[in-house]
């Protein structure tokens, strides 16, 4: 196997820049990679082989010209295919757009494209970003590199399962209710959910206007924090401090009792096993509650929903058919929300932005699991955890929406793989305009978590 | 009747619309799902941070009688719109 293809940014950068590797060479070992594994686990919808070798190649001629841009210049990565790459089809994973090709680049994609990334293909999702297993998508569904048989979770499923096994070194996702950080868990990568409108969306097929977030999905702290520096187009931006110890022991909110009241065992263990090690290393760990925390699917709901519905009326009039049956369901069940719910949903999203801001007042970061359940089978629409037999999608986005509701910024990390070895994720949440301080304080829990977990994150690891 | 009744009865009147609705519109198939979103519906009606919640009129009586405010005309409210979503 051609391990050029795996690796962190980080360390392919200066090998990329001191002309000891080529783009070209590391574009071809992702290309070999997409070939050899987007058969098993249909991560990508479009592969954009010819242009990336095209734009790699003219990487290379511009680095030996002493015209270097920055680490992600020469770097192979990949799209959610509901962000526009002109030129490219924009398909959403729906027939509703089967013949759309984007006109220009969304404001994301040209300021990778300025950093000097390589695209070498668009990542399939659930359909129109509409769910989070992507199951639901008409190119099929995306599977678990850990396990062929399970979901790969979702939204952003084609873009985790392609950055855990090399097929790109990062991948661009959107987030509504979880679909960075979801998928990011369940393969065992890092997703990150900037602070809400942090980063442009246009460009981007927007699922609930008030909840969309768009961000990385990568091997490390430290990419994802060099993909959100090049799309924030902030220069200014320092460079992520890593790898040393903090000027002052770390200091976690721990959010109980509904974030941790219905768990797998997997999880808990796995969670409770990354909390202890934390703790040994000196971070401070206090719990925390958000009053009103079991009111955020109900707020959610009648946000998320006619958000949805209102964008996708039109073409739910005309060509109803194209969509996948569970996604059109869900699209008109949003048209039956009553305005006047909406209207509390919105002061309900206040109320739980209000707590989750004291809930910070005086901690570093909270920190809960990301997903309560692991990678569940394909097509399983129900599970039983704690004693409850609950519905999956529910359970996907329990701990996740809250913080779309409010716009904090939001990380997950692996966090161990237990029984079974399939991934698990720790999810850490700083201030809102804090994005730069939780990527810091997430590289130092990482370093915590230790290499044995980094070294996974881009292994195949093959049921 | 009670404010959390009142909630109740008013959520299913929308309900009953809805699930009309959808099987006039041969989407007999929303039902399940319109029934969870309706339970959703009841929660967040009944929020005690929601003004229009059932919290907000116990604590309230003269609002809740002679009010716009109160749990009773919130019901009322989401009734009259209840039907207005039915006959989409």
């Amino acid at each position: 196997m051609n391990t050029l293809a795996d690796g962190s940014i980080s360390a392919l950068a200066p090998r990329i820049a001191s002309g000891e590797v080529s783009s070209a060479a590391v574009t071809d070992a992702c290309l070999e990679r997409v070939a050899a594994e987007n058969g098993r686990l249909n991560a990508f919808i479009t592969v954009l082989a010819d242009q990336a070798r095209a734009d790699a190649r003219r990487a290379d001629a511009e680095i030996a010209a002493g015209r270097y841009r920055g680490p992600l210049h020469g770097v192979p990565v990949s799209l959610k295919d509901l962000i526009d790459l002109a030129g490219a089809p924009t398909t959403a994973a729906s027939r509703v757009l089967e013949r759309h090709v984007a006109g220009a680049d969304a404001t994301v994609t040209a300021r990778l494209r300025d950093a000097g990334a390589v695209f070498i293909g668009k990542c399939n999702l659930h359909e129109f970003a509409f769910g989070t297993t992507s199951e639901d998508s008409a190119f099929g569904p995306v599977r678990n590199p850990a396990d062929t048989t399970r979901s790969a979770g979702g939204s952003s499923g084609g873009s985790a399962a392609a950055v855990v096994t090399g097929m790109g070194f990062a991948s661009i996702g959107t987030d509504t209710g979880g679909s960075i950080r979801i998928p990011a868990a369940v393969c065992g990568c890092v997703g990150l959910k900037p602070t809400i409108g942090e980063l442009p969306g246009d460009g981007i097929i927007p699922l609930s206007r008030t909840l969309d977030h768009v961000g990385p999905i990568a091997r490390s702290v430290a990419d994802a924090w060099l993909l959100y520096r090049a799309m924030a187009g902030n220069r200014n931006l320092p460079t992520l401090r890593s790898g040393g110890a903090p000027a002052r022991p770390l200091r976690l909110g721990l959010l109980k009792p509904y974030f941790t009241d219905v768990l797998d065992d997997d999880v808990a263990v796995a969670f409770g096993g990354a909390l202890e090690r934390l703790g040994a290393a000196g971070v401070s760990i206090s719990e925390r509650a958000i009053r009103h925390a079991a009111d955020t699917p109900a707020i959610y709901l009648h946000l998320q929903l006619p958000e949805a519905s209102a964008y996708h009326a039109p073409t739910l009039e005309a060509y109803p058919e194209l969509y996948t049956a569970p996604v059109r369901q869900r699209l008109e069940l949003g048209r039956y929300v009553l305005a006047e719910d909406y209207v509390r949903a919105r002061l309900g999203a206040e109320v739980l932005r209000r707590e989750v801001d004291a809930a910070l007042a005086d901690v570093d970061a909270l920190v809960l699991p990301t997903v309560p359940i692991m990678a569940q089978p394909i097509g399983s629409t129900s599970v039983t955890v704690s004693g409850l037999t609950l519905p999956v999608r529910a359970l996907m986005l329990r701990l996740t929406q809250l913080f779309n509701i409010t716009g904090h910024p939001a990380i997950s990390l692996p966090c161990g793989r237990p029984a079974g070895g399939l991934p698990a994720g720790l999810q850490l949440v700083g201030r809102r305009g804090g994005t730069p301080q939780l990527l810091t304080l997430a590289a130092a829990v990482e370093a915590v978590m230790g290499p044995s977990l980094v070294s996974q994150h881009h292994c195949r690891i093959d049921a | 009747m009670t404010a959390p009744d009142r909630i109740r009865a008013a959520v299913d009147r929308w309900l009953r619309a809805a699930v009309e609705d959808a099987e006039r519109r041969g989407l007999a198939e929303l039902k399940p799902l319109l029934e969870g979103l309706a339970e959703a519906t009841v929660t967040l009606r009944a929020a005690e941070w929601n003004e229009g919640g059932w919290a907000a009129s116990r604590e309230g009586g003269g609002r809740e009688k002679g009010g716009r405010r109160g749990g009773g005309k919130a019901g009322e409210t989401s009734d009259e719109a209840g039907q207005a979503g039915g006959a989409r």
